[in-house]
């Protein structure tokens, strides 16, 4: 039984606007093992990359703000933590890397010098020592000729080459937890591969826990242990990879899976579901899935579905399992 | 059929070849100008014929290209009091160029700050700081100058203070309006997710990035600053004589515009070339780094 590096508990992320409160992260509860991928899987504006913000604490305040939840990072509650304290967390015990390669790196300075930056900033080294570790880190991303690439500027790599920067910096610290936001959205389908290729053996080096935020069951399927299914800022269902390609019980997650195309089953439209998410400003009483399921009873538009444990380490909201 | 034919292909590639720097008129001449004033501007007393406040009666209103009876020439003639017009317009340059360059650094740094905090830290700070600088950009400049030379009385340091005191007011503005875009860019973000602070992330990530339309600003500003000073001196609110401000020596000879132009036209055509200088060098320059225009 491994550690548990990252424990989430009833964490909830509103964003205050004038038009209303948007629950973006409705309390949600989970937790990353050490050494761990783990997937975060739902469609657009279900708060996945807000989870993870808030996990930083780096929600765009005033506007959006944690309303309530603990965030236990090896059992040190990051909500307790002064801003001080939490900047000296944020790259050297938790990272990000975020979805687009063109936008996030700083036009202005060298490879080298940004990610020199983070090292400098954590790790308070010598000259020679910092350029040491920035191409440890360059190395570790599997870039190569990390000695002429440190003098680069971010326009003159390519978009596969500018992630893996972006992973570099990401890590150059050596942080125990890594939460990469649609990484391999903005890359293109072979590049997508080698990336996810690259975390895995990053991962084994490193022991590094990842959180992946995607909405690409591919990627999950890939790369992670265990996930968990967003939407409308609830998880629906947590269970390990295997189980919920195997036996999904959440009708949501059953639908998502029906709609990934496969290589395997040729011909027919692929089955979507049918309605929009709901408005995260006015949520339906009961389940939040209720106006799309298929298999919806009375007591669903009444009564929000307790989360219950069907099998080991498998979780699911839903009526219909209980 | 063959097209290549129709192509003047080496009259197209001689025109998409960029021309050389040094061949650019609009960036060699105004460089050269500038260059010319800084130069006058630094060295004026060593190069100047003769002081700036000789008073000669015997030797007024004497047209360009005169010399005196005791063998003194006038290159470009003599004032109403003989001075010397071009050592005049020379020691000009010194009052001119100093204020410029002492009124963009003052103006320029206080709107940079103003504007980065605005921009980056959003909500009340920017609101609060954005309505100063609309009250600022609300009042004509000339009118708080006058009031300021009638309190404090008219002299080089009011001139600076009643130039500077609203004159950061355009650079906030436009830096708050970069400063806000650029705090929404992903790599602004990627510096907080490394644990930058917000003071780390505005002078590490945001500055840099707007150095480029505040360049651009500066160069534009130059003509403007010697303009304003030089109509502050000429309605008698700028530097007081005898000292030679361009601006002043333009009223000074404005009783004796139809019979002696000298007097006026020298400083005038001074202030002229050294405005349509730093408008032309602030054009190339945007035109070369502004982003959007260099990707065509």
């Amino acid at each position: 039984m491994s550690k548990v590096l990252l424990q989430v508990e009833d964490l909830r992320s509103y964003f205050f606007t004038r038009k209303g409160v948007v629950k973006a992260v409705d309390g949600i509860s989970f937790h990353v093992d050490e050494g761990e991928s783990f997937g975060l899987v739902g469609e657009s504006g279900c708060g996945k990359t807000v989870t993870g913000l808030s996990i930083l604490r780096l929600l765009p305040e005033p506007a959006g703000q944690i309303v309530s939840g603990e965030i236990l990072l090896d059992g040190k509650n990051l909500m307790e933590l002064d801003k001080k304290e939490m900047r000296r967390y944020r790259g050297s015990e938790i990272s990000m890397i975020l979805q687009d390669p063109m936008t996030s790196l700083n036009p202005v300075y060298t490879i080298g010098d940004q990610i020199a930056e983070t090292v400098k900033l954590h790790q308070g080294l010598r000259d020679e020592k910092v350029t040491e570790e920035v191409i440890s880190a360059l190395r570790l991303l599997k870039i190569p000729s990390p000695e002429v690439i440190l003098g680069n500027y971010p326009f003159q790599l390519s978009g596969g080459m500018r992630q893996r920067v972006v992973g570099a910096i990401a890590m150059s610290c050596h942080p125990r937890l890594l939460i990469a936001d649609e990484p391999t959205t903005a890359l293109d389908a072979t590049i997508q591969a080698q990336y996810l290729a690259l975390f895995k053996d990053v991962q084994k080096e490193t022991g590094v826990s990842i959180i992946f935020i995607t909405h690409d069951f591919g990627v999950v399927a890939n790369i992670c242990n265990r996930v968990a299914v967003m939407y409308a800022g609830k998880i629906l269902e947590t269970a390990t990879t295997r189980e919920i390609f195997k036996d999904p019980k959440h009708p949501y997650t059953s639908a998502l899976m029906q709609s990934v195309p496969r290589l395997d089953k040729k011909g027919g439209r692929l089955y979507s579901i049918k309605g929009q998410p709901p408005s995260l400003r006015g949520l339906p009483s009961g389940c939040r899935f209720a106006p799309r399921c298929p298999v919806v009873k009375p007591v669903c538009r009444e009564e929000e579905p307790p989360e219950v444990e069907i099998s080991k380490g498998h979780f699911v909201s839903c009526w219909k399992v209980k | 059929m063959d097209t290549t034919k129709f192509i003047d292909f080496d009259k197209l590639e001689r025109r998409a070849r960029p021309k050389r720097i040094f061949f650019q008129l609009t960036f060699i001449i105004p460089v050269v100008v500038l260059f010319v004033v800084v130069i006058l501007a630094i060295f004026g007393p060593l190069l100047a014929p003769y002081p700036y406040d000789q008073i000669n009666m015997s030797a007024r209103l004497l047209p360009p290209f005169s010399t005196e009876d005791g063998g003194a020439s006038h290159l470009l003639g003599t004032d109403h009091m003989g001075r010397d017009v071009l050592s005049r317009v020379i020691y000009g340059a010194q009052i001119s160029i100093s204020i410029a360059v002492l009124v963009i650094f003052i103006t320029a740094s206080i709107g940079t700050v103003v504007g980065i905090i605005a921009g980056y830290m959003g909500g009340r700070t920017d609101a609060f700081l954005m309505r100063i600088t609309d009250i600022s950009l609300a009042f004509p400049p000339i009118l708080i100058a006058i009031l300021l030379a009638a309190t404090l009385g008219p002299g080089y340091w009011t001139v600076i203070i009643a130039l500077s005191f609203l004159g950061w007011a355009p650079y906030a503005r436009l830096i708050r309006g970069e400063a806000l875009r650029l705090s929404e860019a992903d790599f602004v973000a990627q510096a907080r997710i490394i644990g930058a602070s917000p003071i780390r992330v505005m002078i590490r990530h945001i500055f840099p990035n707007i150095i480029n339309p505040l360049i651009i600003m500066i160069t534009l500003a130059v003509g403007m600053i010697i303009l304003t000073e030089a109509v502050l001196s000429y309605i008698g609110a700028g530097i007081p004589p005898p000292s030679p401000s361009w601006g002043a020596m333009v009223e000074e000879g404005r009783p004796y515009i139809d019979s002696s132009w000298w007097i006026s036209f020298f400083p005038g055509a001074a202030i002229g070339l050294v405005v349509m200088a730093g408008n032309f060098l602030g054009d190339w320059l945007r035109d070369k780094l502004d982003p959007r225009l260099r990707q065509i």
